[in-house]
């Protein structure tokens, strides 16, 4: 397996002599001047979270609120919502390891993507975007993650969102900041009790 | 004959007679074998049936092939209840519990008769057939092979499903941001290419032309019918056993890439114990914030690729996810971490008799040396295929940074002119020569491994992947995007090659062989065809293993000190798997040779 790189490859080896020469000619200029000499090149960055500001954090509980006047759905219901300017997309690992999103719905035990929103030309400018995955009620661990494709105009910010998930006996809520082109994988992980354990 | 199930098939025992069981004299020792029968419509055999016999969590399985008389003798169980399945193309699967030891078992199969049904048992390369079949121009064709049937098979179950338009411009943005790049020509067509050739209109009838007949579905020859294999269940449901090894010791050790874990099994008892590779990076390892993202089930930190080893019997493996080379000591079970001051993505290693570990830099175009007296690396760069590439290379870790920061999205970029070289499999030649392909610039080159001077060898066929030496020196190369395997001459520089006879030809991936230097014979990774090959280069005669387990995508070989041919089925995502569980497998070839008086005292 060859992942990340190979993705980078491709996406230089593609724009390389392209509209974005500047900006790579920007980039061999820092590269040699940051000691490459003949040696190959260091390893990747890795940048720290985005920061929390008040607009973000206005814009996460706003998003929280209008989770929260969601009805329960049944089963075990996990929501995010975010805004108009980006596209985030919602993962939902099960009990049993497999993944529901817009690639694989419905999982093998019945857990389905209801809701998947994108960047479209119909979408209200303002509108509050909300994506939604149901379970049915199976005990064991969830994992519930968010990925930020892209951007649906010419910003790129970070976007805040928010996590909501119902099940039988409990409900959670997260607020977070995503970054472009940058997939968390853990942003809430819960545990659902087999109904012996909740009659306990 | 007393009925002992009425589930989907049916299975008589039969009274009095008990041949073929050696018995366990201690509960859980494994000597008892399971024989039976296997008929079809008419009481005809049914012939190289897979019979998997199976139990335990984690399970542990043991198939076997009928024979012409539509016998079976699984060997060595443990005492106690076992589920029988009997599995046959053209034929319902059957299943059942059954005791060992027990009286020989009678399984009437009933045939497939909804076309459908029949084609959904077939194995995902006849299905890819047809998609490859929509790809006019070569050069596409080939692209699409190499960049989207590197992390998992293509045309199983989970591959062909009919998606919405939406759906498939988020999937091809992803699966460009995980390094499946295509050009955006490619790109625009590869929805209709899976509509046309998965429409079930389309391609049940085509698949299933002709069945009912011998000729559909042919068993495979003799020889292969005599082999045993076994299956262990490896990890959880999100493991990923990406590549595994036999050990000096006997043990087989293989590397969880999404969980980061070694894992220890012990053939013999079936003991298994893991061992963690802890990390302070954050998940995803160096690329958390590269743009490429890691599986949403995944707790990779550093994302264990590929493991040998050292004459020490110290085993290192590649850190691929967190730049890192690691070694572990069987002894102390402890681990140590290298980090590396240069390059990215270590992919796959060997050690030379000096126990210095080279291994292929797949992301930054580099070759490293590691000699572990020093704890010194020595990177060599590997020539690129242009001056622009070359530069793009050397300016990757700027450009991580750029990513970042200005608006360049990688979902909507192509493979570009040529892609980049990926150097993939590395071998070392009986000179002491370092071999390595470069998979995306289809060549290989060699190191000196004194002077670290470079050479490059084209190919004459597309996507040299891992590759090994025989014990005369000659280097054998997987074609993956080519269905081929070659030989490659290091005196003479002359090429020979041999099409992979996976039908329909062209559909197979072979992602990697190894050469067993007792008789030089070569095995190689029957990747999208849920098959291990083996290639007699003596004769030129292949045999094609089928395995029991659908969606088992292999990716590494190796053997044990009796022949027997090891390798692990890493599909990612592992949910692709049937039954969802990744695998560590082991097929014995001589298993039904001479000597083997279990099955011959099956026939009754």
């Amino acid at each position: 397996m060859i992942r990340s790189v190979a993705g980078m490859g491709s996406v230089f080896g593609s724009v390389f002599g392209s509209v974005f020469g500047s900006v790579l000619g920007l980039g061999t200029v820092l590269a040699m001047g940051v000691g490459c000499d003949d040696g190959p090149p260091a390893g990747p960055i890795v940048n720290p979270p985005a920061p929390w500001t008040h607009e973000r954090s206005a814009a996460a509980d706003t998003l929280i609120g209008q989770l929260r006047q969601l009805p329960p759905a049944g089963g075990v219901t996990v929501r995010l919502a975010f805004g108009p300017e980006s596209d985030l997309d919602l993962y939902v690992t099960g009990p049993f390891e497999e993944t529901v999103y817009y690639a694989n719905t419905p999982s093998r035990i019945g857990g389905e993507l209801v809701a998947d929103q994108r960047c479209t030309a119909s979408a209200l400018p303002q509108a509050t975007r909300i994506e939604e995955v149901r379970f049915p009620t199976v005990p064991g661990r969830y994992r519930v993650g968010v990925d930020y494709p892209r951007a649906c105009g010419e910003g790129r910010d970070p976007a805040a969102f928010a996590v909501r998930v119902d099940t039988p006996a409990d409900q959670l809520e997260h607020r977070g900041i995503a970054v472009r082109q940058v997939f968390e994988p853990i942003v809430l992980e819960f545990d659902v009790a087999s109904p012996e354990e909740d009659n306990r | 004959m007393t009925r002992i199930s009425k589930a989907c098939f049916t299975v008589f025992v039969y009274g009095a007679v008990s041949v073929g069981f050696p018995l366990a004299t201690q509960a859980g020792e494994l000597t008892g074998t399971l024989t039976g029968t296997l008929t079809g419509t008419g009481d005809q055999p049914i012939v190289g049936a897979l019979v998997t016999a199976e139990r335990g969590d984690p399970a542990r399985g043991v198939t076997v092939y009928s024979d012409a008389a539509g016998h079976f003798a699984v060997p060595g169980l443990a005492e106690g209840d076992w589920q029988l399945r009997v599995r046959r193309i053209g034929w319902r699967d059957a299943q059942a519990t059954v005791p060992v030891p027990g009286p020989p078992v009678a399984v009437a199969l009933e045939a497939e008769t909804d076309p459908a049904a029949l084609a959904a048992q077939l194995p995902a390369n006849r299905w890819f057939a047809l998609f490859l079949e929509q790809i006019e121009d070569p050069t596409q064709r080939e692209q699409f092979v190499r960049q989207c049937t590197y992390c998992h098979q293509q045309g199983n179950a989970a591959t062909r499903v009919p998606r919405e338009d939406w759906q498939w411009e988020k999937v091809l943005h992803l699966m460009a941001r995980m390094g499946g790049g295509l050009t955006p020509e490619v790109r625009a067509q590869v929805p209709g290419w899976f509509d046309a050739a998965y429409d079930p209109a389309h391609a049940v009838p085509r698949l299933t032309a002709g069945m009912g007949t011998e000729a559909f579905a042919p068993p495979p020859p003799e020889a292969v019918r005599r082999a045993v294999i076994d299956e262990w269940v490896l990890g959880g449901r999100a493991s990923m056993q990406h590549d595994l090894m036999v050990h000096p010791s006997g043990d087989v050790y293989s590397v969880d890439m999404m969980q980061d874990e070694l894992f220890r099994l012990d053939p013999e008892t079936g003991e298994t114990k893991r061992f963690p590779i802890e990390s302070d990076l954050p998940l995803g390892g160096v690329f958390a914030t590269s743009g490429s993202p890691l599986q949403p089930n995944a707790n990779a930190r550093v994302g264990p690729h590929s493991l040998q080893a050292a004459p020490d019997g110290s085993i290192w493996v590649t850190l691929a996810l967190g730049n890192r080379l690691g070694r572990f000591d069987p002894t102390t079970e402890q681990w140590t971490l290298y980090p590396m001051s240069e390059g990215f993505y270590p992919h796959t290693l060997r050690i030379d008799d000096r126990g210095r570990v080279w291994f292929t830099i797949a992301g930054s175009n580099h070759v490293a040396r590691f000699d572990p007296t020093t704890e010194t690396f020595e990177t060599i760069t590997l020539p690129a295929v242009s001056w622009s590439q070359a530069a793009l290379i050397r300016m990757l870790p700027v450009l991580f940074w750029v990513f970042q920061t200005f608006e360049i999205d990688p979902g909507e970029a192509g493979e570009g002119s040529g892609g980049m070289p990926v150097p993939y499999g590395i071998d070392i030649a009986l000179d002491g020569g370092i071999w390595f392909s470069q998979l995306n610039a289809h060549r290989i080159g060699r190191i000196d491994p004194d002077t670290l001077e470079v050479e490059i060898v084209e190919t004459p066929f597309t996507a040299p992947r891992r590759l090994r030496f025989d014990s005369q020196g000659r280097l054998w190369i997987p074609g993956f995007s080519s269905g081929l395997v070659a030989r490659f001459d290091p005196k003479t520089r002359a090429f020979e090659t041999w099409p992979i006879p996976i039908e329909p030809l062209g559909s197979e991936t072979p992602y990697a062989l190894h050469v067993d230097h007792s008789n030089d014979t070569v095995w190689i990774c029957g990747t999208n065809s849920d098959s291990l090959i083996r290639f007699d280069p003596a004769n030129e005669e292949f045999l094609v293993y089928p395995l029991p387990t659908r969606v088992t995508y292999t990716r590494e070989i190796d053997f044990d000190s009796e022949g027997r041919v090891w390798t692990s089925n890493s599909n990612a995502p592992t949910w692709q798997i049937e039954r969802g569980q990744p695998r560590v497998i082991r097929l014995d070839p001589r298993a039904g040779f001479a000597g083997d008086d279990d099955r011959v005292a099956a026939a009754p």
